[in-house]
């Protein structure tokens, strides 16, 4: 049979059947937009919460926490804090499925700071300023590699003090030198988390504007002074403090938490001046970058052999759980799906009874068991790929419609994002070809019942 | 010297009736040379219609040998005898089995459907040339619950000759009709038999329709009783 003979016969029964067709239909097209419908919603959520809250494609490692010092501790004034060395990254860069290794160096000594007139109308103060020093590469997605650059890269002219430098610069000098270098502001970059606790708790209470999503177009021009190895709470243990100026460049989700992040070989050289050179070698925990989430588990295996730890094992909970409740939603369209076949299977097997007659006079007229049975299945196929296409657009708009209300209903929270769903291109399939095979399943009996249809006895009756 | 259309050997078939068996052929030989128009009559239930159903390869359930031109029909696949149904063999049945939802051109051009090198246009010009002959061209778009039994039995009748078939196999083709429309559709019988040369086996009922045909095959309790000469 030629497949314009087969368009025909499927497009015939369409017409004269069309409601029992789509009665039969509704369950096919109600399971794939439930599936399609919660398999979104899993992915919208999961892509915020691990793309935002928990990046899983890196995995952070870090030393066990400083143990209690106890009073003999305190009185001697504390041991040295936990670090990672050069050849424990150089064990966990061979481990299997290690993309890259990043190392963030904490800044490890007394810092404060003042600033934001540009942005918030008058200088707020912090008067312990923490934070930490990372590699660039791993903000490179968020900052332009030429912004968030250790300054000194391209030093500008000798100088003795600000006054010798341009409006822009400031007099880089070290702990008991003479002589610096002109440096343009060292670039800092902060989390979006920091950025939405101001915006939600300090902004209302100070009435201050929030900064949100716009700050880092407006921060381009925010520079502010930084006291290093003096803060509130007291002074370094060597050194002499001094005032830098920084500038925040950027919002990235390799920021520190609570407060900013600096270019790593920057942090390197305040820790040297500061804090000493074992400050400066010994880092405070590694980004591993890793090729697919299925490599962090030998990553995190490595990283125990020296000892170290995942600093957050949120990530690999919330996906878990994730994945759990999906699988779960997803057996529910299954059921749908499983019934809806049932309902086909009813639907095809009526119709082949009242067809009996008029598939025997195919039968006398030239038609194998074959093509029979294909034509059964064909108008199943069109009916599922219609119902599951009609379940595909219910999806869509039942998602467009929660998104909506949830922007108009929900209060704003931390990383409320503008939809809950996701829908990626095989999505669309998936749903489409599942009405497809469910539909197709539900019609195989009744196809297999079509091809047997015994021509000589259908005929002999009226 | 004619070929043979049709020959049965010792064609035996048994229904299975739910708690017991009936035997409708017993050890019939059959057979039919081309361009013959035989009569297959005799009482009801004396097997007619099952040895029509067993030369057109619509029932396969029986015992002894079916050769159509020579060939085996019980040797061949689904495939094969499907394929040589609807090439060489044209049905006409007493109910007319004409499909209610379509209109009487797309009735006429069903075999088409099934045929694996059907030519669209060829098929249609085809079907309006026979729907002209039948009386029907002013009809092709009615559907079947539209005509009267006459026109419907020569839209099925149109059907059958769609293909051009060797051989026409009819069960009871007057038997739903009047006698005057019986009468006419005789008529267009004798005309495929004498003018078409067209091989036809029609099972009747009807000593008009057997009159007509060049030889009458008489079947009793499932065998043949006599050969005769109109």
């Amino acid at each position: 049979m030629k497949l314009s003979a087969l368009t025909q016969l499927v497009r015939r029964d369409l017409t004269r059947s069309r409601g029992v067709l789509a009665s039969s239909a509704f369950g096919i097209s109600a399971g794939s937009a439930t599936l399609v419908f919660f398999l979104a919603l899993g992915l919208g959520v999961r892509s915020v919460l691990l793309g935002d809250v928990f990046p899983i494609h890196r995995v952070e490692l870090e030393p066990p926490k400083a143990r209690d010092p106890g009073l003999l501790g305190l009185l001697l004034g504390g041991g040295e804090a936990p670090g990672i060395d050069a050849k424990d990254v150089a064990t966990i860069t061979n481990a299997p499925g290690v993309k890259q290794v990043l190392p963030k160096l904490s800044i490890a000594f007394p810092a404060s700071g003042r600033g934001g007139k540009e942005l918030l109308g008058h200088d707020v103060g912090s008067s312990e300023l923490p934070g930490d020093g990372i590699d660039p590469l791993l903000a490179a997605t968020d900052v332009r590699a030429d912004v968030f650059a250790d300054p000194l890269d391209s030093p500008g002219a000798a100088c003795a003090d600000d006054s010798a430098c341009r409006a822009d610069q400031y007099c880089e000098k070290s702990s008991g030198s003479e002589l610096g270098v002109c440096s343009a502001p060292v670039p800092a970059i902060v989390s979006r988390y920091l950025v939405e606790i101001f915006d939600k708790t300090i902004a209302p209470a100070h009435g201050f504007p929030a900064v949100g999503q716009t700050l880092v177009a407006r921060a381009q021009g925010v520079t502010f002074n930084m006291r290093l190895g003096e803060s509130l709470l007291g002074r370094a243990k060597q050194g002499q403090p001094r005032t830098v100026k920084a500038k925040i460049v950027g919002i990235s989700p390799s920021a520190v938490d609570l407060g900013l992040t600096f270019p790593i070989s920057v942090v390197k050289r305040w820790n040297r001046e500061f804090a000493g050179d074992r400050a400066a070698q010994r880092y405070s925990s590694v980004v591993v970058e890793v090729q697919s989430g299925a490599d962090v588990a030998p990553v995190i295996t490595a990283g125990s052999r020296v000892g170290l730890t995942p600093k957050d094992s949120r990530a690999r909970d919330v996906s878990v759980l994730i994945s759990g409740v999906m699988a779960l939603l997803s057996l529910v369209s299954a059921v749908i799906l499983v019934v809806s076949a049932a309902s086909i299977t009813q639907t095809f097997r009526a119709l082949v009874v009242e067809r009996r007659a008029e598939i025997a006079l195919y039968r006398a007229v030239g038609a194998t068991a074959g093509e029979i049975a294909a034509w059964t299945l064909s108008l199943a196929a069109v009916v599922g790929l219609t119902a599951g296409a009609a379940g595909l657009v219910v999806a869509r708009i039942a998602a467009w419609g929660a998104d909506r209300l949830a922007a108009e209903k929900l209060p704003d929270f931390p990383f409320k994002p503008e939809t809950f769903f996701a829908f990626p291109w095989w999505l669309w399939g998936i749903g489409l070809g599942f009405a497809l095979l469910f539909s197709v399943l539900g019609a195989v009996g009744p196809a297999r019942s079509a091809a047997k249809v015994d021509p000589a006895k259908a005929l002999a009756g009226s | 010297m004619n070929e043979v259309a049709i020959h049965a050997e010792r064609v035996t078939r048994i229904h299975d009736a739910g708690k017991g068996t009936r035997q409708a052929l017993s050890d019939v030989e059959f057979t039919v040379q081309s361009g013959e128009f035989v009569a297959v009559v005799g009482p009801s239930g004396s097997g007619k219609s099952t040895l029509l159903s067993i030369i057109g390869g619509l029932d396969r359930a029986f015992k002894g040998k079916v050769r159509l031109w020579g060939d085996d029909i019980g040797a061949m696949s689904d495939t094969r005898l499907a394929r040589l149904r609807g090439e060489r063999i044209g049905f006409v049945f007493q109910h007319f089995h004409l499909l209610s939802h379509l209109s009487v051109l797309e009735n006429v051009t069903t075999p088409a459907l099934f045929d694996p090198n059907a030519n669209d246009a060829g098929d249609v010009r085809r079907a309006q040339e026979l729907l002209e002959r039948l009386g029907l061209a002013d009809r092709t778009t009615d559907t079947p619950a539209e005509l009267s039994g006459g026109q419907r039995q020569r839209v099925a009748i149109a059907r059958a000759l769609l293909r051009r078939p060797k051989l026409l196999l009819c069960d009871e083709p007057t038997g739903n009709l009047d006698a005057e429309t019986g009468a006419q559709t005789i008529a267009l019988f004798e005309e495929l038999y004498r003018q078409d040369g067209l091989t036809i086996v029609a099972v009747t009922h009807e000593e008009r329709l057997a009159r007509v045909a060049s030889r009458i095959v008489r079947l009793r309790d499932g065998r043949i009783d006599t050969t005769e000469k109109p």
